[in-house]
């Protein structure tokens, strides 16, 4: 289903269609507005306030531009509005505002929806390996720690991870160097 | 000693060097297999941007996208406003204390009913507790405690007014209930109401059209709200039930493992595997199927005491003549039975 076929629902008042959206785009937007505010409990609330605007505004959805790109403007200009609010009480985000530029901002959207892609990749691998993997990338863990903590041997924990890797690399062979982004960014 | 690395062996030891837990033997022989030739290289610098790129996704693991649709969706539904859940969950603790708690009852109540069921209640007034992915604990104004059972909700006004408490469930919960015998405590689920004078326990909605009241310790009141003359009293050891809204009925609970959403612990005591297999569906949240009618002669005694289900399967493969086959996210059970 295209973005611009679940504008056309949503118009009409079509929450399945709305839900829809909501689900292919909640989780790339919150990471891009946490890139631009830093915080990212307080990116979640934004996302969601502008999905709840946008559902109360359907009326007036402009269905011939792409719906992900009013939502990445929303969201930005959101992050700006949260920024502008909090400035008076901390000169860290008024500096990370100042900072970020329009090509900046490009930059953070293909970025987070990198990230939000590998990340929709690791959620599809074998549930033991995805867990292992996810100790050690996520939660930082020494594969000796995970061993441990799963009580399997170091040589399966490595095993895993390196099937994680090998799976990750067929499946996100498309993007491979795209992913430079993500790394060279930091 | 060979320099090149077996094919067998170096995937795991890359893993390694990735984590930066080799030994420096061990750097040794990764950086010659690397200058060895560019195609190692090559290879090895497609793993490292994986490496990384993998944990920069962790962002999004902090996003949990079926609980902030919930709270979108009740946004626009313009229906009453939702507590946070992660502050409801600071108050977790307070369950622990709990399972010692001499009077505890519990009952299954039915997810028939429509949401939301608020007739007599001013929304403005109520809040909504949504358990999605995980447990979630609340104390409501009179100091009564509940812990929601993960996809369950609860519907309760911020203040108690009127002559009783009345609160709206959907799904599983167990509850600690402050004693004030002038205002009895009403828990709403459809048309059943589970009446409680003062007391602790636990309730669980989910099966069509029935309502199921277990109670351990204490005393409560399962009836129907159109038909409040025939009142059930349900003691320990008991179960009530409301089914299709109309029938009351009451057995001796047989179930051990009705509180172990709650507990993490399921019991079996020669315990047919069906039900087994039931229970542990119930409680890991994945679909265990028998792949042969031959092994309903199997029957099952352990204990499981909040372990991984993947250890529980191994385990079931010890003691049991039984092999477990993986199909997607199906675990089926294989075997020619027992004796």
């Amino acid at each position: 289903m295209s973005d611009q076929s679940l504008a056309n629902r949503i118009k009409s008042g079509d929450k399945s269609a709305f839900e829809e959206l909501f689900n292919s785009h909640y989780q790339m937007l919150c990471i891009y507005a946490k890139k631009v505010i830093g915080d990212m409990d307080q990116s979640r609330d934004i996302v969601q306030n502008v999905f709840v605007t946008l559902y109360n505004n359907r009326a007036s959805l402009n269905i011939k531009s792409p719906v992900k790109n009013y939502l990445y403007r929303s969201v930005y200009n959101a992050c700006l509005n949260y920024l502008e609010q909090v400035k008076v009480h901390s000169k860290h985000h008024s500096y990370i505002a100042s900072y970020h530029s329009e090509s900046d901002s490009r930059d953070m959207i293909v970025q987070a929806e990198l990230e939000g892609e590998v990340w929709n990749e690791i959620q599809k691998l074998p549930d033991q390996c995805r867990i292992i993997f996810q100790m050690n990338r996520f939660e930082g863990r020494k594969n000796k720690e995970i061993a441990t903590t799963l009580g399997i041997s170091i040589r399966t924990v490595e095993t895993q991870i390196s099937k994680a890797l090998k799976i990750l690399r067929k499946n996100l062979s498309h993007l491979m160097p795209a992913l430079l982004l993500l790394t060279s960014a930091a | 000693m060979s320099n090149s690395l077996n094919e067998y062996t170096d995937q795991e030891l890359l893993v390694r060097y990735l984590s930066k837990e080799t030994s420096a033997l061990e750097n040794r022989r990764v950086e010659h297999w690397l200058n060895a030739n560019d195609r190692n290289k090559e290879e090895f610098n497609k793993l490292k941007l994986l490496w990384e790129a993998s944990s920069h996704a962790k962002e999004a693991s902090l996003i949990d996208v079926k609980s902030d649709w919930q709270k979108v969706k009740l946004r626009i539904d313009d229906e009453p406003k939702v507590r946070s859940l992660s502050a409801a969950k600071q108050q977790g603790s307070v369950f622990t204390r709990l399972m010692r708690v001499a009077a505890v009852i519990t009952f299954l109540v039915v997810a028939y009913l429509t949401w939301p069921v608020l007739s007599g209640l001013n929304p403005a007034e109520m809040t909504t507790i949504t358990a999605l992915s995980d447990t979630s604990a609340v104390v409501l104004a009179d100091g009564s405690k509940v812990l929601l059972n993960k996809n369950s909700r609860l519907v309760y006004p911020e203040k108690f007014s009127g002559n009783t408490r009345t609160v709206t469930l959907e799904g599983e919960a167990f509850f600690d209930v402050v004693k004030d015998p002038s205002k009895p405590f009403l828990i709403k689920s459809g048309r059943a109401i589970t009446e409680v004078v003062g007391t602790s326990f636990s309730v669980n909605a989910g099966i069509k059209n029935k309502v199921l009241v277990t109670v351990v310790t204490g005393k409560v009141l399962l009836y129907n709200e159109m038909n409040q003359e025939g009142k059930l009293a349900i003691v320990p050891g008991e179960q009530g039930q409301l089914k299709n809204e109309s029938q009351l009925l009451k057995k001796v609970n047989d179930d051990l493992n009705f509180l172990s959403w709650k507990t993490g612990v399921l019991t079996f005591q020669n315990t047919p595997i069906n039900k087994v297999i039931k229970d542990l569906s119930t409680h890991y949240d994945r679909p265990l199927k028998l792949g042969s009618s031959a092994l309903k002669t199997c029957t099952l005694t352990a204990t499981f005491d909040k372990q991984p289900l993947e250890n529980v399967l191994d385990e079931l493969q010890l003691v049991l003549p039984i092999q477990i086959l993986m199909q997607d996210k199906k675990i089926i059970l294989t075997g020619t039975g027992c004796q």
